[in-house]
Order: structure tokens, then C-alpha cells, then sequence
């Protein structure tokens, strides 16, 4: 009650809106819209790992749709070796190819497309995936293995790029030949932005931020 | 007999901006509506579920709506706002949200005493404040007056 006796009126709506307004804090929307994986030809990503002692830079850049193994797959050079990724309704794949080296020719031991990253992404959901294929060269079985996973950590709200994600993945490369077997382990992260795309990574090298980008 | 209006209202919302991960979605709601002067005003609840074009994600949407509308002329103007508590997941992963959303719509009534039967063309938007996307939507209505 005011001063006059009358009742005070609180608007009924504000309520509701109020809490809206607190709730719609998370950007479930913008998660939820936005596009992760902005590849399309032409479009191109710098990153510098920020060193002053050892300064690095690597140019991603996206070519035109190429097929490989009757799959169309956008070339994606960092800074001028290709990955190739294949863009889904599941995901993004990736051509993986091992090979192995006797008497001075290369024989291809595994060869097809993995899981690279599985879409849309929400925070949990993880995802694995792997090739294995074997090959007599000169009378001796070659066995290779690709294994990859992936975890997609909590968003974290970057004040320069939106809601971020960021992916963990463990890739182990397997190839064994009767006298020895050869296993090379990579633990790398990702951080990818709405619309734009992969904004910082670490790997042997360190880790790089985006620095500057062209989408088309 | 209380001057209102009950109904229900069920069809497919198409993602038009954003949302390139979803297909089509059913959508559901309740709702009910009284004259309040020149425009009838009214309330309701309301669900929408989207399959993802990846099989293994979905989508679904659980709010209130406050509503105006014209009920008295044959293309009845609509407009709706309300919230939406969301619900996105895949495999393991889920994430829950709110969003506003907003209905700017018109309604063909075909009445038969009590009785009105109305499709229903809209465009639904959703924002969290920081981005606006939405769908276009198509309902087939019935209400009946209390």
C-alpha cells in the first residue's frame, strides 16, 4: 500500500520478462543457429602462436571441392599442406591415407574418410571413430590403424567470438610390419566460433590464435 | 457462456533463418482467448520438437505465449511473444536454454456456429538477445467458444 491506501501495482508481465531475460543469458539461440564451419572456397584463417621468441604463422586456407575415392571434399591447406574434409549432415570428415616405404617406392596401407568432427555441436557429446587395413608388400603383412576421438568440452562465453566451443581429440597412427611396430600419439584441442570457424588451436608447435580471417 | 475461447493449433515450422542443423518441426499449443475491446487477447502453452539433419540431434521447445489477435474478420492478424525453455541433444551431449520468441502471423476463420477452424500462416522468430533467427510455419487451428 502507497501512501494514499491505495495498492501498489506491479505490471504482471514483468515478471515473465524478467526472467526471460535472465534465462536467454546462455545464447542457446545463437548455439543452436549459427554455423560452426563456415568452409567454402576461397575463404582463408591466419594464426600466430604469439611468440616473440620463436614467431610462427599458419595460413588455412579453403579450396575449391575436389573428389577423392568418389567423395566430394574440400581441400583445406595449412599453410600449404592439404587436409581434405568432407562436410556431412553427420559431420565433417577426414581423408586419412597411411603409407609405407620399401626399396624406395611408397605402398598406400590404409586409405578413407573418419570421423573428423560429429555436428552440431553440444557440450558432452562425444564421438570415435577409426580405419584398420592391412598389405603384403614383398611377401610381409603391413598392418596400419587410424583411431581418433573427440570430446566437446563446455562453451565458454569469448568475449571477442560468442559462445566458443572447444574439442579435445586423441589420435593414435598404428602400422606394424613383422620387425616393428611404429605408434604415433597426438593430443590436440580446437576452439571453434559461430561464423567463424576454428579460432584458436594447440598442437606440437604451441598455440595459435586467429589473427585474422576472409570469409566469402 | 464466459465470453472465451478455447483452441488448439498443430503443424510444421521450417527453419528460414539459421538453424541449418534442423529439419522441419512439429509444433503443438493450447491456448485461450477473450475479446478485450477491439482485439481478442489471450494465452497458451505451447510445444515444438525438431529432428536434426544429422539423425542423432534434436531439438525441443516448451513455452508460454501471449497472444492479440482480430478474431472478428475473415484474415485475422496475429501477433504472439512468450518463451521458450530449449533442449538440444546429441548422443551425450545436452545443453538447455531460454529463448523469446515472437509470432507475426495471419488466420483464414471458417466458422460454423461455436465453431471456427482457421489455417494458420506465420513467422516464428527466436532471439536469446545476441542473435534473432526463425521459422516460417504453417498450423491448422480449431477453437470453439465457451
Amino acid at each position: 500500500m502507497n501512501y494514499n491506501g491505495h495498492r501498489t501495482k506491479i505490471p504482471w508481465f514483468l515478471i515473465p520478462a524478467l526472467l526471460l531475460i535472465t534465462g536467454c543469458g546462455n545464447n542457446i539461440v545463437e548455439r543452436s543457429a549459427a554455423d560452426y564451419f563456415p568452409y567454402a572456397a576461397g575463404n582463408w584463417w591466419r594464426y600466430n602462436n604469439n611468440s616473440s621468441y620463436d614467431p610462427q604463422t599458419i595460413f588455412v586456407e579453403v579450396e575449391p571441392l575436389d573428389t577423392l575415392i568418389q567423395i566430394e571434399c574440400y581441400p583445406v591447406t595449412y599453410s600449404g599442406v592439404a587436409s581434405y574434409y568432407a562436410l556431412g549432415a553427420t559431420g565433417i570428415r577426414e581423408y586419412i591415407k597411411i603409407v609405407h616405404a620399401f626399396a624406395g617406392e611408397e605402398y598406400t596401407v590404409l586409405e578413407g574418410f573418419v570421423k573428423r568432427i560429429v555436428t552440431p555441436l553440444v557440450t558432452g557429446s562425444c564421438f570415435a571413430d577409426s580405419l584398420a587395413d592391412s598389405l603384403n608388400v614383398a611377401g610381409a603383412w603391413i598392418k596400419g590403424k587410424y583411431e581418433i576421438r573427440g570430446l566437446v568440452s563446455e562453451f565458454t562465453d569469448d568475449e571477442l567470438y560468442g559462445n566458443v566451443y572447444q574439442i579435445a581429440f586423441t589420435v593414435r597412427e598404428t602400422v606394424v610390419d613383422p620387425d616393428t611396430t611404429i605408434i604415433w600419439d597426438r593430443n590436440f584441442n580446437e576452439v571453434y566460433a559461430p561464423g567463424i570457424g576454428l579460432v584458436r588451436f594447440n598442437n606440437e608447435q604451441g598455440e595459435f590464435h586467429l589473427s585474422e580471417y576472409d570469409l566469402k | 457462456m464466459f465470453a472465451m475461447t478455447a483452441g488448439i493449433e498443430a503443424g510444421v515450422n521450417q527453419p528460414l533463418i539459421g538453424f541449418d542443423d534442423l529439419t522441419a518441426g512439429t509444433v503443438f499449443n493450447f491456448q485461450l482467448e477473450r475479446t478485450a475491446g477491439f482485439i481478442d487477447l489471450g494465452f497458451g502453452v505451447q510445444g515444438a520438437f525438431y529432428q536434426g539433419k544429422n539423425q542423432a540431434y534434436s531439438q525441443y521447445a516448451y513455452g508460454l505465449r501471449f497472444l492479440a489477435v482480430k478474431n472478428n474478420w475473415l484474415f485475422s492478424p496475429a501477433l504472439e511473444a512468450g518463451g521458450d525453455y530449449i533442449r538440444r541433444q546429441i548422443g551425450s551431449g545436452q545443453e538447455i536454454g531460454f529463448s523469446f520468441n515472437y509470432l507475426l502471423g495471419i488466420r483464414m476463420n471458417f466458422r460454423y456456429e461455436l465453431l471456427t477452424v482457421y489455417p494458420f500462416l506465420y513467422y516464428e522468430g527466436a532471439a536469446d538477445f545476441h542473435v534473432n533467427d526463425g521459422f516460417i510455419g504453417i498450423k491448422i487451428g480449431i477453437k470453439h467458444e465457451l
